[in-house]
């Protein structure tokens, strides 16, 4: 017994120093000054944009109009703007800002197909998801990080201090990659978990095809588990932003040649021979498939954003989250 | 059971080892891990559903591959670039060696002159022009390949030599022509005297003469042989014919000697383009080189001497065993140079008995056993033959006759035996060992045999009872019976040739060198073929060889075992020694060919293999230079 206990600290041990040094990897000091960096400009930003210095940005039944969005089905018909109708002959809603407490949830992709890129997407991933729970906890935002994917994950409680920073770069670090990804479940999973309407941001590459049993290989990907994910959460009053993080090989591949591509996924081999007309098929494919993607989010107003991981991780969050409707 | 038509086709097996070396210098597949393959399986499934040969194309290495397959088979298939080109200077120099290139003309002879001519040509040759030299005799001969250096051109002329033989132009620029086919431009050269008959076939090749004539009288032994007469061992007829080929007439002393003994001397006189032939009959023994002259200084030596080698006579030894057979003995006598010994059957001495002889007739009388050698077997049935008798049959006709060359001419019509020994065969005959000469209703009259050591004819009656030895038939059967057992024994004609004549040696099987010593005394070695090492049925194995240096008239002497023989080699022919230019042959440069545009074939073969192989270099580097690793 005392050496099964011995057993179970060293495991630990040597667990806690691969994590360390992935931290070490991953944050580094240059990350954090960047984040300190980032944190000003995102303060800057809201100064800017917003009157208060803590704004929840569920717009709603609040008192202050915050914006305009078209009208869905479902929508009070008093916050309908009569006199938009009068003019454009469109319907639009008016919305208004409340004082309420945000929480803000980072649904943080683990599985298998996250580990390939240069850098690798999970990495950026991770820097990403970081990133926002800082921006979060700095804007004293609740911020869940809850990572998902097919093989068991480790849970992090709800960050609500900056000084909870360091506990969450810490489990940041020690998640690995593995398995496939399911997106309408870990959506699903959240939507049932989270009580108030919450900020949900998804970080994944949202790669989630299906391996029927029968065939033994991936069938052709569309956007349905998405779909379906953002429709569970979407249909409990949650916000949602969907960043997709893509290998810059992924999103323009050089491979030329004969190959053996084995499938992180569903650990399939596909020999082909890739030349000039097969790389442009694959980019045709890939286009329907991210056009697909984003159909989807704009059908149930998600904010969609894609990103290659080629692009520097502080001009990403700067360059696109900036644009985007977070830190608008 | 297969066969293959053409077995160089499995010569493709080559390429067995070029596709081992081709599939394992091809880069194998890289291995790559990526997030998701579905993107690429789409891509891939589109593309297979796109036109088939579109897509093909679209790739260019396999575009590459299959232009380095046509190119491939394309130069398999040995194409040639055709065109039209002027003369090379390519030349086929043809030089006339016969006997009348011997005589003089100017200060030189004929053969020198053309000689001079020649070498003047070789030297005067372009850098890349290729000559070919022929000599022209009996028969053609090439000097060497196509060459086109001078030096090696003018050591093969340096070892070119006139010969005492007749010569054969047509030969000669057949073989010329048929040597520049294929070689546009290419142009014959025949340098000769013109010394032999005008033949029109001549003129209409396209050749071009370059004649070395000029006025030659010359008077020629054309022919000189010796005989036997049938009567007589001892007496011998002296043929000799002299021809005169000048236009005026001549006397001349013409003389014939035998081993330095004179046969004849006398004068002859010839008028103008004439001949005669003098027949002289002599005593004595003709053995030994027997020589002919004229003495005459004319423009060719060569045919003024004529010799005959008369090979000395053995006479046949016949060994006899008979209690009294008048006819068979008169038969024998009848025969030339044979001696015949009548004697018994001592079983003791019987083996040596038959040894010593070179056949053995067994007249009525069984021997105890066959020992190797020659048998003629009269009313007597041969011991461990393949035949043996059966009893006796009585009052039989000849009803057929077989197709051996002992009965072949035979009038046996009629032919009536009172009493005949009955032979059946044992088990199957081989035909031919065992022929059968001819027959009654009953039984084999006559069967001939042979085995490896053995040679046997049977006749199953004694002569008294049939009509056969009254019949012109008998003794022509028992000559041709007598030479078929002892061919080599029966008396030899005169041993003479005429120049570039083949001599057929005959050697003991167990000779195995053969040295010819030639008329100027060179030694030449003649190689023994394993052909000519086969052995011949005749026991001890004689092996035949071929030779065929007789371009020198004289006398050649060789090695049979541990005899020394000879053969003589003589112009002899008429044609040759008239020195007269009369081949009617046009001069070089005064006649104008209808030559066809000169066809020059370049084959493409070796360009095409250099674009296959770049073809792959750029396929490969197409494969497996552009890689890229994510």
């Amino acid at each position: 017994m005392a050496m099964t206990a011995s057993r179970q600290d060293g495991a630990k041990r040597a667990a806690t120093a691969a994590s360390d040094e992935a931290r070490a990897r991953l944050f580094d000091a240059g990350f954090l000054r960047k984040l300190e960096r980032l944190e000003l400009l995102a303060r800057k930003q809201m100064r800017g944009l917003l009157r208060g210095e803590h704004t929840s940005r569920s717009r709603g039944q609040g008192q202050e109009f915050a914006d305009f969005r078209r009208y869905q089905a479902g929508d009070d018909f008093r916050a309908i703007d009569w006199n938009i109708y009068q003019r454009l002959d469109r319907l639009f809603v008016r919305l208004y800002s409340s004082d309420q407490d945000l929480a803000v949830h980072l649904l943080l992709d683990c599985s298998a197909s996250m580990a390939v890129g240069d850098p690798v997407k999970f990495d950026q991933a991770r820097r990403l998801a970081a990133a926002l729970a800082y921006v979060g906890v700095n804007n004293l935002e609740r911020v869940g990080i809850e990572p998902f994917g097919n093989a068991p994950v480790r849970r992090l409680g709800t960050l609500r201090h900056r000084s909870q920073m360091i506990s969450a770069l810490d489990f940041l670090a020690g998640l690995e990659c593995a398995g496939r990804t399911r997106l309408d479940l870990a959506c699903r999973e959240l939507a049932v978990t989270l009580r108030k309407p919450a900020l949900v941001v998804v970080l994944s590459d949202l790669i989630d095809s299906v391996v029927p049993e029968h065939e033994g290989r991936a069938e052709p990907a569309d956007s349905t588990r998405l779909e379906q994910g953002l429709k569970m959460l979407r249909a409990r009053g949650h916000e949602l932003l969907v960043l997709q993080i893509l290998a810059e090989e992924e999103i323009a591949p050089t491979l030329d040649g004969a190959y053996e591509l084995r499938d992180l996924e569903h650990d399939g081999l596909l020999k082909l021979s890739i030349d000039a007309d097969l790389r442009a098929r694959y980019l045709q494919r890939l286009e329907q498939w991210l056009a697909g993607n984003e159909a989807v989010c704009a059908r149930f107003g998600v904010d969609y954003m894609r990103f290659s991981t080629a692009i520097p991780f502080e001009d990403m969050v700067l360059r696109y989250l900036r644009q985007g409707w977070h830190l608008r | 059971m297969i066969s293959f038509a053409d077995p160089s086709g499995l010569l493709a097996l080559l390429s067995v080892p070029v596709l081992l070396v081709l599939f394992c210098l091809r880069p194998m597949r890289r291995r790559m891990v990526s997030s998701t393959t579905f993107l690429w399986r789409e891509a891939l499934a589109e593309r297979r559903h796109g036109p088939g040969l579109g897509r093909l194309l679209r790739d260019p290495s396999l575009l590459l591959l299959l232009v380095a397959a046509v190119a491939l088979s394309l130069a398999l298939a040995d194409p040639r670039w055709v065109g039209m080109t002027g003369r090379s200077g390519d030349q086929v120099l043809v030089i006339d060696v016969s006997a009348s290139m011997r005589s003089p003309l100017r200060d030189a002879t004929r053969f020198e002159l053309a000689m001079a001519e020649v070498a003047r040509r070789v030297q005067g040759k372009s850098a890349d022009s290729q000559v070919l030299l022929i000599a022209s005799g009996s028969r053609p001969r090439l000097l060497g390949g196509f060459e086109s250096d001078p030096e090696r051109l003018t050591r093969m002329l340096a070892e070119l030599r006139v010969t005492d033989e007749a010569g054969d132009p047509r030969a000669a620029l057949s073989l010329a022509l048929s040597m520049v086919n294929g070689r546009p431009g290419a142009r014959v050269h025949f340098f000769t005297d013109g010394a032999f008959d005008a033949d029109p076939a001549l003129r209409a090749l396209a050749v071009e003469f370059h004649t070395i004539a000029g006025p030659a009288p010359n008077v020629a032994i054309g022919g000189f042989d010796i005989r036997r007469r049938y009567a007589s061992s001892e007496q011998f007829e002296v043929m000799v014919r002299i021809s005169n080929h000048a236009d005026e007439r001549v006397e001349v002393p013409v003389s014939a000697t035998l081993e330095e003994v004179e046969l004849f001397q006398r004068e002859v006189s010839l008028e103008a383009r004439s001949s005669e032939t003098l027949v002289l009959p002599f005593q004595g023994d003709p053995s030994g080189v027997a020589h002919a002259r004229i003495d005459i200084e004319d423009a060719l030596p060569s045919d003024n001497v004529a010799q005959v080698v008369m090979p000395a006579q053995r006479p046949l030894r016949v060994l006899l065993f008979s209690s009294g057979n008048s006819v068979l003995q008169q038969a024998l006598l009848a025969l030339p140079a044979v001696t015949t010994r009548l004697s018994e059957i001592v079983e003791s001495l019987y083996a040596n008995q038959v040894a010593h002889h070179d056949l053995v007739v067994f007249d009525g009388v069984e021997p105890p056993s066959l020992p190797p050698g020659r048998y003629l077997f009269i009313d007597a049935v041969p011991p461990d033959a393949p035949f043996e008798r059966t009893g006796r049959v009585l009052d039989q006709a000849v009803e057929g006759r077989g197709r051996s060359a002992l009965v072949r001419d035979l009038d046996i019509t009629g032919l009536k035996v009172a009493s005949a020994i009955r032979v059946g065969f044992r088990g199957e005959v081989e035909p031919d060992r065992v022929q059968n000469l001819f027959w009654s209703a009953q039984t084999p009259l006559a069967l001939s045999w042979l085995d490896e050591q053995r040679r046997v004819v049977y006749l199953g009656f004694d002569l008294g009872v049939s009509d056969f030895a009254t019949r012109a038939a008998f003794p022509l059967w028992f000559h041709a019976s007598v030479r078929w057992l002892q061919p080599l024994a029966a008396p030899e004609p005169a041993t003479h040739l005429r120049t570039g004549q083949r001599k057929r040696i005959l050697l003991p099987g167990e000779q195995q060198r053969l040295i010819v010593v030639t008329p100027d005394q060179r030694y030449l070695r003649v190689p023994l073929t394993r052909d000519d090492k086969a052995p011949a049925p005749r026991q001890p194995a004689w092996r035949e060889v071929d030779f065929d240096q007789t371009a020198l008239a004289g006398v050649y002497r060789y090695f049979e075992g541990e005899d020394r023989r000879y053969f003589a080699v003589n112009l002899s022919d008429e044609s040759e020694s008239d020195l007269s230019s009369r081949a009617e042959l046009p001069e070089a440069g005064t006649q104008t060919y209808e030559q066809p545009p000169a066809r020059s074939e370049t084959p493409l073969w070796p360009w095409l293999a250099g674009l296959v192989a770049l073809l792959l270099l750029l396929e490969w580097w197409l494969w497996g230079g552009r890689r890229v690793v994510a």
